[in-house]
């Protein structure tokens, strides 16, 4: 039996790929993603341990919840690929100098797949000079 | 310790992912890419020395250890957060996180690189590239 405190939920997978009962439910569309959180009567707190915000705790009453956020658009390909409290936690957990790139641009708003991207144009650009 | 990447060497055989997704239960921990087919670059974990990855990891799984970012499966909980951290995207999740874990001090892509572009020494790597640049700098480039 387990209560959700929306305004700590942060959106990211880790009670949905912990509970061993799948009574959490996770579903990402292209701009937006939805948790929800069965009527659980297990007697079990694994979800609750792991919950990186402490957004989850035991309840008496049984509830249904559901939680949907709005995926952040990658500033590069624009497709959503973060919760904006996920990107903002990551932001406030890096020291500010780490948080740009070389040129000076901000990365946590660049999708994984978009910074290798980024990554690997760089380098090929620098191949392509030597080689002309 | 951490893999070094000459970037000129590399022929875009794919055969570090292969290898790396043999030895991971057919997870690559390394990218291969390719732009515009002209050039390519395998991208994995650097190893960083100030990691954004072990900063934002709450569960203590992934950690600094001597001069390699560690990983400890059985702690990570799958929140995610580490691959929003990573600068260079080159940490991934399916039900957990993984990433480059250097095979236990022999890195298979290391040994699989046909073209040597893939390298544990950085001595080595940075010798070949320092002295193709001093070949290139006698035949007047730039």
């Amino acid at each position: 039996m387990i209560s959700v405190d929306e305004s700590r939920c942060i959106g990211c997978p880790a009670c949905y790929k912990a509970c061993p009962q799948g009574l959490i439910n996770l579903q990402d569309s292209e701009v937006s993603r939805i948790i929800s959180f069965a009527r659980c009567r297990e007697d079990c707190d694994i979800c609750i341990k792991i919950c990186p915000v402490e957004a989850l705790a035991l309840a008496e009453i049984l509830q249904e919840a559901q939680l949907s956020f709005v995926l952040t658009a990658c500033s590069y390909c624009g497709k959503g690929f973060a919760t904006a409290p996920m990107l903002e936690r990551v932001r406030s957990i890096l020291p500010v100098d780490l948080q740009k790139n070389a040129s000076g641009q901000s990365w946590l708003d660049i999708c994984p797949s978009c910074r290798r991207e980024q990554e690997s144009e760089k380098a090929v650009r620098q191949i392509l000079a030597r080689r002309s | 310790m951490s893999v070094f990447v000459d970037q000129e060497r590399c022929i875009a055989c794919h055969a570090c992912e292969v290898a790396c997704k043999r030895l991971h239960g057919g997870k690559s921990n390394v990218s291969l890419q390719i732009v515009d087919g002209k050039a390519a670059l395998p991208l994995l974990c650097r190893q960083c020395e100030k990691p954004a990855c072990v900063a934002a990891c709450y569960a203590g799984a992934l950690v600094k250890e001597s001069d390699a970012v560690a990983f400890h499966a059985e702690k990570c909980t799958g929140c995610d957060l580490c691959l929003l951290a990573c600068p260079f995207g080159v940490i991934w999740s399916e039900k957990l996180a993984y990433k480059c874990d250097l095979c236990s001090g022999e890195p298979v892509c290391v040994a699989t690189c046909p073209t040597g572009a893939l390298a544990e020494d950085y001595q080595a790597v940075t010798q070949v590239i320092r002295s193709r640049a001093a070949r290139a700098f006698r035949r007047g480039f730039r």
